[in-house]
């Protein structure tokens, strides 16, 4: 399917993109499978799964490794459709890594079959910090 | 010809911001920029700056000149785009922003200013644009050399804000910087053993 397919273009292409040893590879791996699964999803699923990868993508800037993998670009593709769904309000870090990736893959290379969305970068809610630990 | 970089490895605090910047610009044209890491506080020969950087009978010895100077002999870094206006201005800004706002101790003020910053990262996942500027190595550089960052992120990283440590996290895990901080140490090491010896 897909996934096999751009794996076989990722090797050909950049073989960066597929992680560069054994354990990077395994990283960028489990998040192909991730893939799948968001695939096989009913809409209504799709924002509770959207609220894990904004959980996830907190502390990282990209999904796997420290920069740009297959896997960005997999599940990018997969969640352009539900862009909608990204809110600042309820997933700033989803919507961050969105703008991320189809300013670097999308535009950069001028693909044509996502649509850019347009986000205000400045348009955010005041963050909240943890709550002090009552006395 | 390449640029001669010259830091104090004693120095508070240490020039990591310039280290980093340099390393990177080494990382796309090997050999570009010559460091060398002498054992003072200061150097004395330069008037006392910490850091310097030496380029055909020119001397620059602030932080923003020497990562400017990179910036600009080396364009296809990306770091510091002459071609963009916009970038580079933008770049210039936070350049202005380090040196006025993280090189101070005054604590409230820092923690108002890691504030700004972290809203700033909300959406962002480099300081400025869609990849890596002068602006991340030296906005990170300070705080990196802050003892009072230092504090805060060993005590109560939640504090700084999760969008700031992600971003700081990234930076901080980079070949690039991960490579200025380890060949610091590593003088340093180097010292205390010939120390020790003598």
């Amino acid at each position: 399917g897909a996934v096999t397919i751009a794996k076989y273009f990722a090797a050909k292409n950049q073989p960066e993109l597929l992680g560069s040893s054994k354990t990077e590879q395994v990283e960028v791996e489990e998040w192909l499978s991730w893939v799948i699964a968001l695939k096989a999803l009913e809409k209504k699923q799709v924002v509770a799964t959207l609220k894990k990868l904004d959980a996830h993508l907190s502390t990282r800037t990209f999904v796997a490794l420290n920069r740009l993998t297959i896997a960005d670009l997999l599940i990018f593709a997969n969640v352009h459709k539900f862009s909608k769904e990204i809110k600042v309000t309820t997933m700033p870090n989803v919507l961050r890594w969105f703008d991320l990736i189809q300013n670097v893959a999308v535009k950069n290379n001028n693909i044509k079959d996502f649509d850019l969305i347009e986000i205000n970068l400045k348009d955010v809610p005041e963050p909240v910090f943890a709550a002090p630990v009552a006395k | 010809m390449s640029i001669q970089l010259i830091v104090a490895t004693k120095a508070s605090p240490i020039s990591y911001g310039v280290l980093a910047a340099a390393e990177q610009v080494n990382a796309i044209k090997p050999g570009a920029i010559t460091i060398e890491y002498p054992d003072t506080k200061t150097l004395e020969a330069e008037g006392g700056a910490t850091a310097v950087a030496k380029f055909n009978g020119q001397t620059y010895s602030s932080t923003n000149a020497i990562v400017r100077l990179f910036g600009r002999l080396h364009p296809e870094t990306g770091l510091y785009d002459p071609k963009d206006p916009i970038s580079s201005t933008l770049v210039d800004q936070w350049l202005d922003f380090a040196e006025s706002k993280l090189s101070i101790s005054d604590f409230k003020a820092l923690d108002a200013t890691y504030k700004e910053l972290n809203k700033h990262l909300t959406l962002r996942s480099f300081i400025v644009g869609y990849q890596l500027t002068l602006a991340d190595f030296v906005v990170w550089g300070a705080l990196r050399g802050s003892p009072v960052f230092a504090r805060i992120v060993k005590t109560k990283k939640e504090s700084l804000g999760v969008y700031l440590v992600r971003w700081y996290e990234y930076i901080n895990t980079l070949e690039v910087t991960k490579n200025a901080v380890e060949k610091m140490q590593k003088q340093d090491k180097l010292k205390v053993k010939s120390n020790e010896q003598g």
